[in-house]
């Protein structure tokens, strides 16, 4: 694998470019966005006449034939981090669904990890790839995948606690992902978040009434006099008690702890909350308590929510839409019924022959999963998934699926469907 | 068998319990609290609407009863539990009281006045020879002389540590000296952590190539040879003529200017650990500005490693003021600084062999102050640590 990689890598025609870790991400972005000149029949003649072998020939042949022996896979990878430029660069001009109150299009969330002296990255994280999605407003998004696939990445991402890498952000129509700290400010109370971890996200120091009544103050929601009121009827709402504003996060259980992180979220009345995995550190009995009051929260407040889990019943009971992330991309996106009842990508067949089933009599036909998820440093080429996957095809070790909508509202990145849009 | 039964009908459970609580309620933690109010979920099986309302009532004034601890509480009763760390902040109490107030009641002499009462010194001379007959006679010739400036005097009611060689009293000048040393340590130590809170902060929040070059700066400072630096500025000071009461503050305050790498270093460490805190984030998600989140967020959680290592380090400023008074960079001669007293010695080894008086007390006092500045930093530093129980 390794030999082919290097052999490959430096016999394609754009060796810089095929070499995914080596290329600056906002290089070729840049590059396409004025002169979209990379057509297929240009570079054959290009590597024709320099008189190496005609790679795209032999390429669409192995494709034809189903044959993929010396099939080049980094031109191939090559064409399509182009393909996919290309297109974010043609919808970067369209203008935002007024429907939608978040709209994501190729979002790119990447790490450094390697720099040479110069400051040159070498090396890059790809915690999230080309995401795109839509979000109505008072709708709620699951996000599923396992750990390390870029769920809480992409969520802080969203709402520019990270400088995104590329990609667009509309937040009620407007582009934020090239916004100012300083001109997200304002925004902030219109989308806030709530962590996993009730015990690590409050500050030690200050009182229940202290950190709630802070980010009142400061975005000036209400008038000074009138911000204990406010404070403790944001209190009330979420279940904690009057004389609790006096106290100290050290001296709460796990619940009221995220209660008080779900009044702070909730004290600047945003429209859209982050839950980063907001029940996965509490116990059973007490995620179905956060669950409801999250639940009747939005039902009051008209809130919209994107959800973030890697536990599947809490994402059913919750969410409108599931979007189920592998490896920092977006393998499906769909509507809870339609993915529920018919799960297309193999990984959230996977994912779902997962889910215990209460009932003895049901016999499961589980689909496991072999090995660990890859690095996301180094991704698998082709499809992502072909690793793990159990459907597994040829083409999918050498050519990465295309994310396409096969019914209404539902997207799914996967071989096994056909590739032409239609 | 009567008295058991009497208690039983006076006494109901809850009762008791109350009893129980109120023995208890001088100090309850937050884990206590929460098993009580447990127990009385547990305990009390409520049968009808109003049996629910009394329970909650119940709760309710039992939770609002139960007094706040703060943080800030809980360091301080874990503080004065252990011993070591009262026995250091009496022995700090003790010296700063005699120090400022001491001069006030104990008024006799001023820093700089040596008593000129006059003093008579007996000089005694044995002579031992042998006559011609080998008959052994010895003589002992006693030389009585007057003069005016009582210097070198023992310990005695009217000198309460006795006299040095200029002649001033050793407890009036201990005390004055004492104001110097005390209040100079404090000075310095409140300097460098001004300016380690500063740079330290800013290193930490802002990180990358700001960070890089004050850490290196850090270094080259930390490289300087202190000793060396101080002997050339004060023979600076000298050639300027600078009073002699000041050049000390000055020397301090350059002593600071090169000292604070070790704070800021401290600050840095502890605000790129706090940065990576969800709660840092959620501050980043409230769109807090960044002054708010380094003031208010993010420096009161380093403030008690902060403290701990600023306690620490007034003993040993006390120590460096004392070193560099002892070398004669400090307090100069008439003026008095623990350290000064003792640099008497050096050019006086009778005093150094015969005149404890003289250079003891200063030496005591300096051991008394590091050492409880000292436990105290160790009570702080036990009584912040989260993990310590109790």
């Amino acid at each position: 694998m390794n030999d082919e990689e290097k052999f490959t890598g430096s016999e394609t025609p754009e060796g810089a470019a095929a070499e995914q870790t080596d290329v600056c991400p906002e290089a070729p972005e840049t590059e396409n966005e004025g002169t979209v000149s990379g057509t297929e029949a240009q570079k054959t003649a290009e590597s024709s006449e320099s008189g190496e072998v005609d790679i795209a020939a032999v390429n669409a042949q192995c494709l034809a034939s189903g044959d993929f022996t010396g099939f080049d896979d980094a031109y191939e990878a090559a064409l399509e981090q182009r393909a996919r430029d290309e297109k974010a660069a043609a919808d970067r001009a369209s203008p935002a669904d007024p429907d939608a109150l978040l709209e994501v299009r190729h979002l790119k969330m990447y790490f450094p990890l390697k720099k040479t002296l110069g400051g040159k990255v070498t090396l890059w994280l790809r915690a999230v790839d080309d995401v795109s999605f839509k979000l109505k407003a008072g709708e709620t998004l699951g996000i599923v995948g396992e750990s390390g696939c870029g769920k809480t990445t992409m969520g802080r991402a969203v709402l520019k606690l990270y400088k995104p890498t590329g990609g667009q952000i509309f937040f009620e129509g407007k582009d934020i992902a090239k916004y100012k700290p300083s001109e997200m400010r304002p925004l902030r109370t219109k989308m806030q978040i709530i962590f996993q971890d009730p015990y690590s996200s409050l500050p030690p120091r200050s009182t229940v009434g202290g950190i709630l009544s802070e980010p009142v103050k400061v975005h000036k929601i209400v008038e000074k006099e009138k911000i204990k009121d406010y404070v403790l009827d944001v209190m009330e709402q979420c279940g904690l008690r009057d004389y609790y504003f006096e106290r100290y996060p050290h001296e709460f259980s796990g619940g009221q702890r995220q209660r008080i992180c779900i009044a702070r979220a909730l004290s600047v009345n945003p429209q859209l909350v982050v839950c980063d995995e907001p029940v996965s550190a509490l116990d059973v009995s007490i995620q179905a308590q956060i669950i409801n009051l999250l639940r009747r929260l939005q039902e009051q407040r008209g809130l919209t929510y994107m959800f973030i889990s890697h536990d599947l019943s809490v994402v059913k009971h919750i969410s409108d839409r599931i979007g189920v992330m592998y490896l920092g991309s977006m393998v499906e996106f769909g509507d809870k019924k339609s993915i529920f009842s018919h799960p297309m990508h193999p990984y959230t067949q996977a994912l779902f022959s997962a889910v215990p089933n209460p009932n003895p009599d049901v016999k499961m036909d589980r689909i496991v999963l072999k090995g660990d998820i890859p690095s996301p440093a180094n991704p698998p080429k082709g499809c992502k998934f072909h690793t793990r996957c159990h459907k597994c095809m040829e083409i999918c070790k050498h050519i990465a699926p295309k994310y396409l909508e096969y019914e209404p509202g539902h997207f799914v990145a996967c071989h096994l469907y056909p590739q032409e849009e239609a | 068998m009567d008295e058991f039964q009497d208690r039983k009908t006076t006494e109901t459970p809850e009762e008791l319990r109350e009893q129980a609580l109120q023995a208890q309620g001088d100090f309850v933690t937050p884990e206590e609290n929460s098993q009580k109010d447990e127990l009385l979920m547990l305990g009390d099986v409520p049968t009808d609407s109003e049996a629910v309302a009394a329970a909650q009532d119940e709760e309710n004034s039992l939770d609002k009863n139960v007094r706040l601890l703060s943080p800030a509480r809980m360091v301080a009763r874990r503080f004065f539990r252990s011993k070591l760390s009262v026995i250091g902040l009496i022995m700090i109490v003790a010296l700063m009281l005699f120090s400022w107030l001491g001069p006030v009641f104990y008024n006799v002499y001023g820093e700089i006045e040596d008593d000129q009462s006059g003093k008579v010194d007996y000089y005694h001379l044995e002579q031992t020879y042998t006559d011609d007959e080998g008959v052994e006679h010895s003589f002992v010739q006693v030389n009585e002389t007057y003069q005016k400036l009582n210097n070198l005097a023992p310990p005695s009611w009217k000198h309460l540590l006795g006299t040095d060689v200029t002649g001033m009293d050793v407890f009036t000048r201990l005390m004055y000296g004492g104001r110097i040393s005390l209040s100079i340590s404090f000075i310095a130590v409140f300097a460098v952590t001004i300016l380690g809170i500063f740079f330290g902060g800013i290193a930490g929040y802002f990180g990358h190539w700001v960070d890089e070059i004050i850490m290196r700066l850090c270094d080259i400072l930390m490289c300087l040879p202190s000793l060396p630096i101080m002997l050339i500025i004060g023979t600076l000071f000298d050639a300027w003529e600078i009073e002699s009461q000041y050049r000390i503050y000055l020397m301090m305050l350059l002593l600071t200017l090169i000292s604070w790498p070790g704070t800021a270093r401290l600050v840095r460490g502890q605000i790129l650990f706090l940065r990576e805190q969800e709660y840092m984030v959620a501050a980043e998600a409230m769109g807090f500005s960044t002054s708010r989140k380094i003031f208010k967020h993010l420096i009161p959680n380093v403030m008690p490693q902060l403290i701990v290592s600023m306690t620490l380090s007034l003993g040993s400023m006390i120590l460096t003021e004392a070193t560099l008074s002892y070398l004669g960079l400090g307090v100069k001669a008439p003026y008095a600084a623990w350290g000064t007293m003792i640099n008497i010695v050096t050019n006086n080894d009778e005093v150094l062999r015969s005149y404890f008086n003289v250079w003891g007390p200063p030496g005591i006092c300096i051991i008394i102050a590091v050492l409880g500045f000292n436990f105290i930093g160790d009570g702080l530093r036990d009584a912040l640590d989260p993990k310590a129980r109790r």
